[in-house]
């Protein structure tokens, strides 16, 4: 029972401390990103028309991180006049997909067909990929609607992999593998990956090897993507909260260890008492 | 037949594909392409198995009135509904996704926020400093942690910069390492499967 009311006070302070930052912003420095920097030059640098394609792979579970950044990107894309083609290996991605095509309408006058295609949803994760990579017509003969893509003008400029400018991914999984490995490696078409913060340290490698242009990592890396086009966004509101989370998460961990070596020390319970506590 | 058949089609196909990666002949590069496509289709093929599995599963617990029978009513209902909504008016429609963007996500996103709850709770009592290893690893962690997120800058600006230099540095060289081990498990596990000496993919039984 005490038990539990400990662990009751833990998450009203944190529902608290993560509540405040929201209401009454704390304005903190974001620090520096580098591989989000990259991102961003290589995007900006594209000429106008140029064709990307978005790997959204993007699902509720994991949307607080990846879809601002994707947001942030599209709207990059947006406003550089970049042509947009969106394609999802998880079930969900084809929703956020069309959020991106409403943007794209109602904001910057996109014309669906000629600007941006939607993609359908293909089983298979990095098979579907590779098949997507190796002969991106073959792959793909209608749209999400079941239009016959060969009916849009976007399409017409699409005859390999080879003609797309960029690739990104917006994942919680392993997409920035499948592009270094199918994309990068086989047909050397620059690739970005969006990640959760989780999978940055194992990303990060492929940016530092070259085999991604850019990474943009969890909230961090939206919220700068957010003020490097200067449209502070979902992340940016989002990333006080996460400090302040973050540094609850730290306390926490040293004060639980306080009352640990405090038991140990007066003996009371020793290591079993310890034990039983934790 | 029954256990060569999957095993010739294991070493065909792995050996096309394996060659449509290394040589440059459109001819095997086209047979390449076209086995990873098919591989689409069967994983289509498995999430629709996935689909009937769940609805049989849910069903006997339904029959059988089994312990949290009730659920299971709940997840046919929700099952069979969007299942017909998404076949008889197609999943763009603008029902099918009021449903998944006003139920859907906001139950789905709320559901996986809770984990947050249970990641505190446990940095209080499962975090202990029991040796210098442990130590390490606290003190990496909790560096690693600020520098992530804007509080760390606030505090220092090396507390970024030192994270920085522990992603990009020690754990760079770990990950590289881990996943060159890893792939080459991989290969050999591969080659075996090819030439059919791994074979627990059929039965889950080597022989």
């Amino acid at each position: 029972m005490q038990q539990l009311k400990q662990t009751h006070i833990i998450w009203i302070v944190l529902t608290v401390a993560v509540l405040l930052p929201l209401i009454f912003p704390l304005k903190l420095p974001l620090g520096p990103s580098p591989e989000g920097e990259a991102a961003y030059s290589f995007i900006d640098n594209l000429p106008q028309g140029s064709i990307s394609i978005m790997v959204l792979e993007t699902a509720p579970s994991n949307e607080g991180e990846l879809w601002p950044m994707a947001l942030a990107v599209a709207r990059h894309h947006m406003e550089k006049q970049h042509r947009i083609i969106m394609a999802t290996f998880v079930p969900d991605g084809t929703m956020y997909a069309e959020k991106i095509r409403a943007l794209a309408e109602s904001d910057y006058g996109y014309v669906y067909g000629k600007d941006l295609v939607i993609l359908p949803y293909r089983a298979g994760g990095e098979t579907a990929l590779a098949s997507m990579a190796d002969n991106i017509r073959a792959a793909y003969q209608q749209d999400h609607y079941g239009t016959p893509l060969t009916d849009y003008p976007l399409w017409a400029d699409v005859k390999s992999i080879k003609d797309i400018s960029v690739i990104s991914c917006y994942t919680a999984g392993d997409d920035h593998l499948w592009l270094a490995r199918h994309v990068w490696a086989k047909y050397q078409v620059p690739c970005i990956s969006g990640n959760i913060a989780l999978s940055t340290p194992e990303a990060i490698v492929y940016f530092k090897n070259g085999q991604l242009v850019g990474l943009i990592s969890g909230v961090k890396g939206a919220a700068f993507y957010e003020q490097k086009i200067n449209m502070p966004g979902l992340a940016t509101q989002s990333m006080d909260a996460q400090s302040i989370g973050h540094l609850y998460l730290l306390l926490l961990m040293i004060g639980g260890n306080i009352v640990y070596w405090k038991q140990k020390k007066d003996g009371k319970n020793g290591k079993q008492g310890a034990k039983k506590n934790v | 037949m029954k256990r060569q058949g999957p095993v010739l089609v294991a070493f065909v196909t792995g050996v096309i594909v394996l060659a449509g990666y290394f040589f440059n002949s459109q001819t095997v590069v086209d047979m390449s392409t076209q086995i990873v496509r098919w591989q689409n289709i069967v994983a289509a093929f498995a999430l629709a198995l996935g689909g009937v599995n769940m609805f049989r599963l849910h069903g006997k617990n339904i029959i059988g009135r089994k312990k949290n029978w009730v659920y299971s009513c709940i997840f046919m209902v929700a099952f069979v509904s969007y299942f017909v909504l998404g076949v008889a008016k197609s999943t763009t429609s603008a029902e099918y996704q009021y449903i998944w963007q006003n139920l859907y996500q906001p139950a789905a996103s709320t559901m996986y926020s809770f984990t947050l709850f249970y990641m505190t709770s446990a940095c209080w009592r499962a975090f202990r400093i029991r040796n210098w290893q442990a130590a390490v690893l606290m003190v990496t962690g909790a560096v690693v942690l600020l520098g992530q997120v804007g509080i760390g800058a606030a505090i220092s600006e090396a507390i970024p910069a030192v994270s920085a230099w522990i992603i990009d540095t020690p754990n760079a060289a770990a990950i590289r390492a881990i996943t060159i081990g890893g792939s080459l498990g991989m290969v050999v596990m591969s080659i075996r499967v090819i030439l059919g000496l791994e074979r627990t993919y059929m039965a889950g039984r080597q022989d």
